[in-house]
């Protein structure tokens, strides 16, 4: 199990901050974001080219090897300035 | 020439950064004080200050809500400061980014370069925002009177970007 925690618009369609997800770890974040897609059936929302993935605030592949600790985020591509 | 060396590292790790995520609004000359006080090296300073307007792909925008990630976007910002110093032998750095809700006319971001000369300092100012748009974990939301919309992504700021990373190697 690991919190993933959600910004801006994926925030906002799930109407939920974050969701605790039920992965074996360690896992990689492409298993993440397949479980994501299951559990939620948002194949946009998810995908590969919008929803971009920082494992403890850093951007990360989907080769990235998550951890029981560590701290996982999903969000769109960036709009600020 | 070892000592060269170390004498222009010792310099370029003298930078002084600013770095604020608030809801708080800020001071332009209040920025200017702070890269400018106490520099007498300083022969540059550029700022930029990004605003809140009221058309963008609708015109009908009435404000801005702006989110972040705390924690990963202050960070993200300091690496932004760093890569530019690492480029230009810039002197002092300050950088502000609102959050939470903006009116039009509201300011949104300052970004201001103090240097030796003016070419790093117009340079690193606009690298700065240049990669802040693209790189630092914030999202906009426009707020219309026929309701709130995030904003998606520009390819305009991607290639912007992108212009930096295809001039790297023109610099020696």
């Amino acid at each position: 199990m690991i919190r993933v925690y959600f910004l801006a618009k994926i925030k906002d369609e799930l109407n939920m901050d974050f969701y605790d997800l039920d992965v074996k770890l360690p896992c990689s974040v492409s298993d993440l974001r397949n479980s994501l897609l299951s559990k939620f059936k948002n194949a946009e929302l998810f995908s590969k080219d919008y929803a971009i993935c920082a494992v403890n605030h850093e951007i990360s592949n989907s080769e990235k090897i998550v951890k029981e600790s560590d701290e996982v985020a999903f969000f769109p591509p960036v709009t600020g300035g | 020439m070892a000592t060269k060396n170390k004498e222009k590292e010792t310099e370029k790790n003298q930078i002084k950064i600013k770095v604020v995520v608030s809801e708080e609004d800020f001071s332009v000359d209040s920025e200017y004080d702070f890269l400018s006080s106490k520099a007498p090296r300083t022969g540059a300073i550029v700022s930029f200050v990004g605003r809140v307007r009221e058309f963008s792909e609708r015109e009908d925008i009435t404000g801005l809500h702006l989110e972040h990630y705390p924690g990963m976007t202050e960070a993200s910002l300091n690496k932004i400061i760093e890569l530019a110093h690492q480029r230009w032998d810039i002197q002092a750095c300050s950088l502000h980014h609102r959050i939470g809700s903006l009116q039009v006319e509201d300011q949104i971001v300052y970004v201001g370069v103090s240097s030796a000369h003016r070419d790093e300092a117009f340079d690193a100012c606009r690298f700065i925002m240049d990669y802040l748009k693209t790189e630092a974990p914030f999202w906009k939301k426009e707020l219309t009177q026929d309701g709130d919309y995030w904003v998606d992504a520009r390819e305009k700021d991607q290639q912007a970007r992108a212009r930096w990373q295809s001039s790297a190697s023109d610099q020696s």
